[in-house]
Formats: structure tokens, sequence, C-alpha cells
């Protein structure tokens, strides 16, 4: 009571506030804020099973009726329903509340099942623990309850047992109201209603994991879950979800040693409580047969176990060469699967003591460097807030399916703008004017866009224009543009992708406006931040500007600046490469150029392969180093926006893994050398030593707790109002150190570079980052030249007319997020799930093939020839065929070249 | 080619403009797939989704929602025997019981000819003619056993063919035989009651 005499001259100033009481309780609100979140806030837990704090509130179960005080006296309100006002007086506790409650939960258990001991919710559901602390204690009913066959599959993935379903629309809504998938819905009516799929539509959608965690009773479950653990039997730790580069937050969950859930954390800055099915059910391979146990060295031919000191040795051995005499014929591929620490040590271990730059994490397709770092990043959050949203390339939800989501509610909540350039249709096309794009037509495209279409027939882009042009013109301050961009292509950067965003920015200037790279690797950020690229160095820097290193004991800095993936496959080709080390990556698969690949991997002296999984290409190493994976190991991981957080390591690996940084120390232990760290505290305290841009964040992630820090750090404190724990929201975490946490994040790239500019962060003093000169801002040209039209270097790059007899079309690869990739491949269910082998083209282009949607047609390049089913689609640019990453491989055999031809 | 007619398909196309939203189209244009099938079939289903822009579980569970529509094969007359409280004072269950008996089916279930389907009904307002019966929508009643197994050997023989269509063919849609209004008419139409609704709200706002 205290606290609201402190707050009353506030409230009647802000508007924006009310003031209510709850259980005599007065508390001060936000106005509209629901009456069942206000008291939270006042500390009071109503029960409830419907509502969501991530969804619109329907009061459908009824459970969270509370007494609202009106000119007619008490009457019983849903208190998720109804927003909170001034002078409001509200019980939560009164008779005929709990009166309410008893009936609600007696009505609930007439027909739901008493199987709680053999289901899976038992010991962590909403429907025993709230009848528990509010129900009646026996029931009336006495009748048969309804049956049905239980459990019935609804998808690969989800099994739905309809006896134990309480009608509470969670599932149906997610999937309409945050998926945009309504593959599932109520059938029948009254107490014959049931969650129904469409008998010859499985409820596939990519979100489907998310039902399963918010069912509050165990009527949706998934399959590689069931059965596996009881509730208190589960351990576990808050960890960053690492297959895509959006870093969700989740929460590893194990038994007996072993994963068996992963669950999304709140966290109001990244997923908020959402998984993607990749990253919820790809921790299934971790327990893959495919898993590397033990190091592996051929004898006689085979590939057999042999012991870490022979292995080491033998590595060891090759390196020590290498660093006498030979470091340019070394080359490093992969590892965008590391965490941020294990980077660190092995840019260490090859650019600090061994002395090559030939390293080569291929962790992204954006062409340069500079198109990561010297442009203005914006957070998620910043993207979500925007009005006006740009992407540029990938289809979002097979590359980042959780910004995909985030995007959507911007729109359908928000109401921004988006505008979608990209090889083809999405499912963020309906709210989106989408502007149909190919490699050779890109820089046209971006330059009429920014010339209020002209010198464009395409009605598209003149609407897109227009509302770029508006935006742009725009007189209020708070008006900001986030630009989300990645290549379109899985394998080839975009032509000017860099050039255009600077028109871009240019454009819009002084409108502020902010840029999110879509990567398509998981730790894509952190392994470049660590260096794990050509002349790169940690701490987004580059060789020449290398004065810390020396200090901490990198030796043999190379001066020659090393060469990519692709050239190094070239040379091991060509014999020209002794050593090939291979961290995470399966050339032979998904590589691009597979013939390349081929012959690099026979013709090269040593194959060096540090892996989790045993794939194509390391079969044929010459030593395989075996190396903990997902929940087996700690560290870091820095996402998308830079945001760093922690990975939390639950269960021991195979006995005979070692996490990747500590290989690195025992290889250059073995090598004689010392690499000055023996932790990963060791490591950690080393990298905010010396890498600029991290710069204190070990400090910053020990002080922020679990939320993790954007880097470079910023000065802007941005404080979120921290939710109470909702014990409903995801049941099956009964805690979290991060419920809508207060976040330090600032302007990502501070505007003045200073370093004698420090900040506090709690008690911690920070300074500001300053950007290495090799990245500069990208700079604005003048505002004239953007809009003069087509530039000089656009002309060259008209799009290829068509071959009037043989189609001859640009082939755009992309990528999927239940590719045939390692991941999904090795983990049990997701491995099974189909996915089709189609070729999207453009209405126009299947005319002239003369083929129908359905049909197939093939596709050849050079001798290779393929057949796919053909979608028609729209948005696919003129002679343009879209093809999946792996299914293009079939094609893509034997050269890396982009035009293809369609047959029927 | 698609399941629904060329004809249902201009009607559906007629209907789904005259409403600001597609989706509120959705009951009308299952009316019309069922006056095509005689039941909602899963390939109508899947058009009717497209057509107004939502999933084909959505319309499925829309239309079982109604018990009008029909998701399963139902027999060429639907009969439907009111069991709420006025009938059943007047010997609805024991009818029931009987038509039970005599089409030698249970409740929604189809006789081995393919000519009736046996449904129980809540309420269907023909309390006046209490116990009382719908066959696809047409009332009977008062009825008595003699008279039930009359209605059903006169719908069997024919001879009420032009008072009973078959299942399927009666909404309201086609009782009009299509619509009357044309596009323009209900654009004007709602010209007049959006300006209705300013000057409403001009003179409200003018009297504060």
């Amino acid at each position: 009571m205290t606290s609201s005499d402190q707050t009353e001259d506030k409230v009647e100033l802000d508007p924006s506030k009310v003031k209510l009481t709850i259980d005599g309780i007065e508390v001060v609100v936000n106005k509209g804020e629901l009456l069942i979140e206000a008291a939270a806030k006042a500390g009071k837990f109503v029960p409830r099973f419907c509502y969501h704090p991530r969804m619109e509130p329907v009061g459908v179960c009824r459970m969270c009726l509370v007494e609202v005080d009106s000119p007619r006296g008490p009457t019983l309100q849903p208190s998720c329903y109804v927003p909170a006002d001034n002078g409001m007086v509200v019980n939560t506790q009164s008779e005929a509340v709990k009166k309410a409650q008893n009936g609600v939960l007696e009505y609930l258990l007439i027909n739901h099942p008493l199987d709680c001991p053999v289901c899976d919710k038992g010991g962590e559901c909403p429907l025993q623990d709230q009848t528990v602390a509010y129900g009646p204690g026996e029931s009336r009913f006495i009748e048969e309850k309804r049956h049905f066959a239980k459990p019935i599959a609804i998808s690969q993935l989800v099994e739905l047992d309809r006896e134990r379903c309480i009608q509470c629309s969670r599932c149906t809504r997610f999937s309409e109201e945050i998926a945009g998938e309504a593959e599932i819905d109520f059938l029948g009516r009254g107490d014959r209603t049931e969650v129904a799929i469409f008998p010859s539509q499985p409820f596939d959608s990519y979100f489907s994991g998310n039902t399963v965690q918010i069912c509050p009773v165990g009527a949706l479950t998934a399959k590689p879950y069931r059965f596996k653990s009881r509730p208190w039997d589960l351990e576990q730790v808050e960890s960053t979800c690492t297959s895509c580069s959006v870093g969700c937050r989740v929460a590893a969950q194990s038994s007996a040693n072993q994963v068996v859930r992963y669950l999304g954390i709140d966290v109001d800055e990244i997923n908020q409580s959402w998984l993607c099915d990749r990253g919820r059910f790809g921790f299934e391979s971790i327990y893959s047969a495919n898993r590397l146990q033990a190091p592996m060295m051929p004898i006689s031919g085979n590939l057999q176990d042999v012991s870490w000191p022979q292995a080491i040795e033998k590595v060891a051995e090759v390196f020590a060469e290498h660093q006498l005499k030979g470091a340019d014929k070394i080359g490093i591929i992969g590892g965008s699967r590391l965490t941020n620490e294990s980077a660190y040590a092995y840019t260490k271990l090859f650019k600090g003591l061994i002395g090559t730059d030939n390293v080569d994490a291929a962790p992204f397709n954006l062409g340069s460097v500079n198109s990561l770092y010297g442009l203005k990043t914006a957070t998620i959050n910043e993207v979500a807030e925007s009005d006006l949203i740009i992407t540029i390339g990938s289809n979002l939800k097979e590359t980042a399916p959780i910004l995909f989501l985030r995007i959507r509610d911007a729109i359908l909540k928000r109401d921004s703008k988006l505008v979608e350039v990209g090889p083809y249709s999405t499912p963020l096309s309906e709210y989106a004017t989408h502007v149909n794009i190919n490699f050779s037509n890109f820089s046209e495209v971006i330059s009429s866009l920014l010339n209020g279409g002209n010198g464009s027939d395409d009605k598209q882009i003149t609407l897109a224009a227009e509302l770029l042009k508006s935006v742009a013109q725009t007189a209020d301050a708070n008006v900001s543009v986030a630009i989300v961009y990645s290549s379109i292509d899985a394998n080839r950067p975009l032509d000017n992708l860099e050039a255009a965003l600077s028109k871009l920015a240019t454009f819009f200037s002084p409108v502020t406006v902010r840029f999110l790279p879509v990567l398509s690797k998981p730790n894509a950020m952190g392994v470049l931040d660590m260096g794990m690229y050509p002349n790169l160095l940690p701490g987004r820097s580059v060789l020449s500007s290398a004065k810390l290193l020396k200090e901490v004991g990198w030796e043999k800095l190379p001066t020659k600046v090393g060469v990519d993936a692709t050239n190094l496959l070239e040379m091991a080709a060509a014999s020209k490469l002794d050593t090939l080390v291979l961290i995470g990556t399966d050339i032979l698969t998904d590589f691009y150029d597979l013939e390349l690949a081929e012959k690099a991997v026979a013709n090269v002296k040593n194959l060096i392969c540090i892996d989790t999984h045993i794939n194509s290409t390391n079969a044929k190493a010459t030593c395989v180093l075996p190396a903990l994976y997902d929940a087996e190991r700690s560290g870091t991981f820095t996402n998308m926006e830079g945001r760093v957080s922690k990975i939390a390591s639950k269960v021991t690996g195979p006995s005979l893994a070692v996490d990747d940084w500590a290989i690195a120390v025992q290889i250059a232990d073995s090598m004689g050398e010392d690499m000055g760290f023996e932790s990963l505290e060791e490591i950690q305290a080393e990298i905010s030593q010396v890498a600029p841009a991290y710069f204190g964040f070990s400090k910053g992630l020990n002080v922020l707790g679990e939320s993790g820090v954007v880097v470079p750090m910023g000065s802007k404190p941005v404080s979120i109002e921290r939710r109470p724990h909702d014990p409903i929201e995801v049941p099956g975490i009964a805690s979290t150190n991060h419920q809508g946490t207060p976040l330090y994040a600032g302007a990502v790239i501070p505007s003045e570079y200073s370093d004698e500019n420090t900040f506090k962060v709690g008690s911690v003093s920070m300074s500001y980052f300053r950007l290495v000169d090799e990245f500069k801002e990208i700079t604005l040209e003048s505002k004239s030249a953007v809009s003069s039209g087509t530039s000089g270097d656009d002309k060259n790059s008209k799009s290829r007319p068509a071959d009037q007899d043989r189609n001859i079309c640009e082939m755009v690869v992309v990528e999927s997020l239940m590719d045939d990739g390692t991941l999904i491949k090795s983990a049990a269910t997701l491995s099974e799930i189909k996915t089709d082998n189609v070729a999207k083209i453009s209405p126009s282009l299947a005319n002239s093939v003369g083929c129908h949607a359905g049909d197939s047609i093939k596709l050849k390049l050079g001798s290779a020839e393929a057949e796919f089913d053909v979608v028609v689609d729209s948005g696919v640019a003129e002679n343009t065929v879209i093809v999946k990453k792996l299914d293009a491989s079939k094609v893509l055999y034997g050269s890396n070249g982009l035009l293809v031809e369609v047959k029927k | 080619m698609g399941h629904l007619s060329e004809e249902i398909i201009n009607k559906a196309n007629i209907l789904l403009e005259i409403y600001p939203n597609k989706r509120s189209a959705l009951i009308p244009l299952c009316h019309l797939a069922q006056g095509q099938d005689g039941y909602l079939t899963p390939e109508a289903i899947v058009e009717i989704a497209d057509l107004v822009g939502v999933t084909p579980a959505e319309v499925r569970g829309t239309a079982s929602f109604y018990d009008m529509f029909h998701l399963e094969p139902v027999g060429k007359h639907v009969v439907a025997m009111c069991t709420n409280i006025a009938c059943m004072l007047r010997g609805a269950d024991e009818l029931l019981e009987h038509a039970q008996e005599s089409l030698d089916v249970g409740i929604g279930g189809t006789t081995q000819d393919g000519q009736f389907t046996l449904e129980e009904a809540e309420c269907l307002a023909g309390c006046n003619n209490a116990p009382c019966v719908q066959v696809n929508h047409r009332f009977f009643g008062p009825l008595d056993n003699e008279g039930f197994d009359r209605l059903i050997k006169d719908l069997r023989s024919g001879k009420l063919k032009d008072e009973v269509p078959e299942h399927g063919v009666l909404n309201r849609v086609d009782r009009n035989y299509g619509l009357k209004a044309t596009p323009d008419q209900v654009q004007a139409e709602r010209d007049v009651m959006e300006s209705a609704k300013k000057e409403r709200l001009a003179k409200k706002s003018e009297s504060n």
C-alpha cells in the first residue's frame, strides 16, 4: 500500500497507467493490461488454462473468473479478457470465485480421463495441479465418460489424445494466430468437440511442436518425448538453440543423463517462448547411431577406433610440419557449429600458432564481411517494432523460422508494412508487397524501387516504390525502417548487395534504417567474430590491426590474407594443398560443387576431420576426432543480432568425445605450444581482453544473467519490465532465470567510438568498441546519385533473354529448414519426415515449357539431369527456376554454373 | 478439372463478392457444395477452402458445427425426428423407436438401399405439429406410427418427388434461384449504410 502512495502523483500525470484494487492491494498497471496480468503484479495468481500471454485472449475455459465490482454489485468476469481500468475493485479469492473455480474444474473433469499415471503430462499438468489447488476434490458425475481412439497421430511428430482435451483452444489458436497455418481446428460441437486435422492434410507445420508445448493437459504429445521420462525426474538447464542463427532460448531437459526434451523459454527479445520443430526435435541427433564415439584413423584401408594420444600425435605431427614450413599448404573449412570459445581456440591454433590464414568457416553467403560489419545492426525487437520492414533474399520461414514468426506478428499486430524482395513467394507474401528478383535483375530492381518505379512495367515494383517513398518522405521522427537481408541463394552472394544496402540507407536518410543479416549457419556470426575467415581476427578486427594478440601468445600471425573455401578446394584438387581440416562440414554432401569436393578429398594428402557424426566425407579422412555437441558442451553463441548468450551443457557426451576447444589445446600441447588457457573461463577472459567487439562481454554475461548481451555493447540500457513467471504458459518449465528480464542492449554500434568513453552495467565498467578502420560504416552516397537511375554497373546485368527453343534459365538454389543435412538425417523422428522434390517456376516459363503445376520437369546442366515436380509461382522472376539446396546437388554435380535447361 | 461444377463455381464467385470478407461466404458455399454431392465431400471442402482463403481443416471444423451439413455420405432422404419436449410429450420417443424398427437402421444410420438416413434432432420449430419430422428440411407432422410408415412408402415410391427434393439441394441460396441482388446493388446498399453511419457519428460528435 505504501508503494501506491508513492506512485499516486505519477499516475495522475501518466494517462497510460491505471490504478485499481485487487484483493485490497492497490496496483498501478498499464492501461489496457488484462486483469489476469494485473493480478500477477499484485502477487495474486489466478488459475487459467486457455490464457497464454503471447496469444490473444479468448476467455473460453472460464477458469480465471474473478469478481469485479460493478454498479449492479460484484459480478464474475473472466480476468483474461477484461482490461484493467481506473478504480476497479477486483476480488480473486471470494467465496463466489472459489465456487466458480470448483464448478469449472468439476465440469472439466467430467470427461477428462483419470489416466494421469500413464500420461506424460502427469506431474507437470496444469489441470492436475489446479485441481489440487482449486478443485472440488470429488465429482458428482457417475456416468460414462466420452471415449475416443487414443492416441492418433496427426503428423509425423505430434500425437493427439482427444479424451484428454479440455477444448482450451490453445493449439488451434496458435496454429491460426501465430503460425498462420490452421491445419488443426475444432470438429463437432458441444460434448462431441474434438481437435482434428483435415484427413488428407497432416499437421505438418514447422511450428507444430509449440502446440505440444502449450497444451495444458496431455492431449498433444510429441513422439520424441512420449514415455521417455516423468516430469519429476527431469533436470533442466537454460541454453541456446544452435539450429539456426536466431539463437532461441531453450530449456534443455534431461532424464538419466539423456536429453529428452527442449522447451522454448519466453524471452521477449528473441523467441517469445516459440521454437521451430527443427530446433525443438533436432536434439535427437545426439543419440544417432552415426555419432562418433572415438578418434578414428584408417588402418589397412578401413577407419578404425584409435586412442586419443595416437590421433593427437598424428595431427600434431602434420600441423607442426606446416608450422615450420608451408603454412599456406594447409586449409581449414567449416566450423559454424562451434561455440565462440572453441572458434577462438581454433583460430588461435591455426592463425596464431601455425600461422595460416586459410581458415574459412564458410559461414555466410553475403559476399563481403563488410556487408555484415559495416551496417547499423537491428535487434530482432527493433525489426519487429519498425514501421517498414524490407526483406531481401531468403525465405525466412526456411532460414530463420522464429524471425519469420516475429515479423508476421509485427505485421498483424503492429500493422508494420512489409516489402519482400525475394526469388519466390513465401508465407509472408500475402501480407507483403512482393517484388520478384533473381541474380541478374537484382541491382536493376533495387534501382527502380528507389526511382519510384520508373523504368519498370512491373506493377509490384511500382507499388513497393510508392510505399518506400512515402516512408522516406515522412516527417515523423519516430518512423523507422528495418532491412532484413541475405542472399537469395544458399551458396552464392548477390552481386552488389552491399551497394544496394548502402543505396537503401541513403534513400531513407534521415529516417532511421537498421539492418539485420540472416546468416544461414547457426553460429555464423560467432565464428566470424572469432576470426574464422580469411583476413579476420577475433573481435571484428583484421590481420593488419592485430595489436593485442601478440601479448597473449599469438606468435605466428599470418601476414598474407588467406583463401576461401572454394579456392582451398581448388588448390586441394590440384594437389597444391597438403592438409585439409574439416570442422563439422560434410563437403561431399553439401558443398555446392560436388565434383570439386570429390577431387579435393581424393587429392589432398592429409584429411583431418573434427566432427560429431560419421558422414560421407570423414569416412575418407586420415584422422577423425570426435567432438562434443549440442547439450553436451558449454560456451557462448552469437546470433544474427550479435547477441551473445550462453550454451549450457546438460548431459555427458560419448565417453571419448571432447569439447572442441580442448581438442585444440591438446593438439597445441602435443606440438609443444602453449595455448595459454585450460578452461572456458580462461578463454572467455582472453576474448574479453583481446577481441575488440567483445571487450567486457564475459563480465557482461555474468552481470546480465541469461538474457545475453549484444556485442559490441552499447551505452543505452534498455529496460524491459520483468514479467512474473507464469507456470501455465509453458507447462514443464517450473522456473527460469529469464522471463522478460531487463536487458542492457544498445545502439549496437555506438555513434561515437571512443576508447575512453566508459559506461556502467551494474557495477561493472565497460568501454565502447572502436570499429576497426577496415569496417567503416558503409558510407552514404549522395542522394542525387541514388535517385539518378540505373548506375553504370547495372547495365551489364540485364536479364538474359530466354533461348527461344531451349528454355535456358537461371537457377536459384534455396535453403530449406528440413533439409537432408547431418542434423536432420541423424535425428530419429525428423529424418522420417518426407520433403518434396520441387522446382518453382514462373507462370510464363511454365507456359513456354508447356507444363502445369503437379507435372514434372527436367533440369539439365551439362551432362547432369534431374527430375522435379513443378510448382508454378507468380512470385518467381521470369526465366528463373528455384530448387532446394540438397535437391540441387543432383543437377549441380560437376559444375558451379547457374544456367540450367528446363525441359518437360 | 475441379470437383465443383462450373455452375456452382459461378454462383460461388457471386457469393464471394457480396461479403466484405471472403471467409464469410464459407457457409453458403458449403450449402452449394452439399447441393451438388448430397454431402460435403473432402474434394469439395478443399476447393471451398481455396475459394475463401482458409484451410480445409477450418472448413471441415466449421461445417461440423452445423447439423445441416453432413461430412459423411447420407441417404437420398435425411429423416430428422425431433425429440424435444413438445414432441416428446406427444410420443416422439416411441415414434423414433418405431422408425428405427421399420427402417431397420439405428439413429444416424442409412438404410441398405441408400434411401433413408435417420437422425434424432433438437427442436425443429414445428411444435404445432408435434411429433414432427423433417425430410430433407421439409416438415411433416403430426405423425403416428402408421403415418410415418405411409410417409416412408410415399417417399420410396416417388410420390412426394416434387415436394421433397434429394438431400442437399435445399438451401436458401437455391430456393431463391440464385442471388437476386447484383454486386452493384450490394455496393449501393453498403454506400447508403456507410453514409448513414457517418451522419449519425457527425450528429453524435456535434451533440458532444
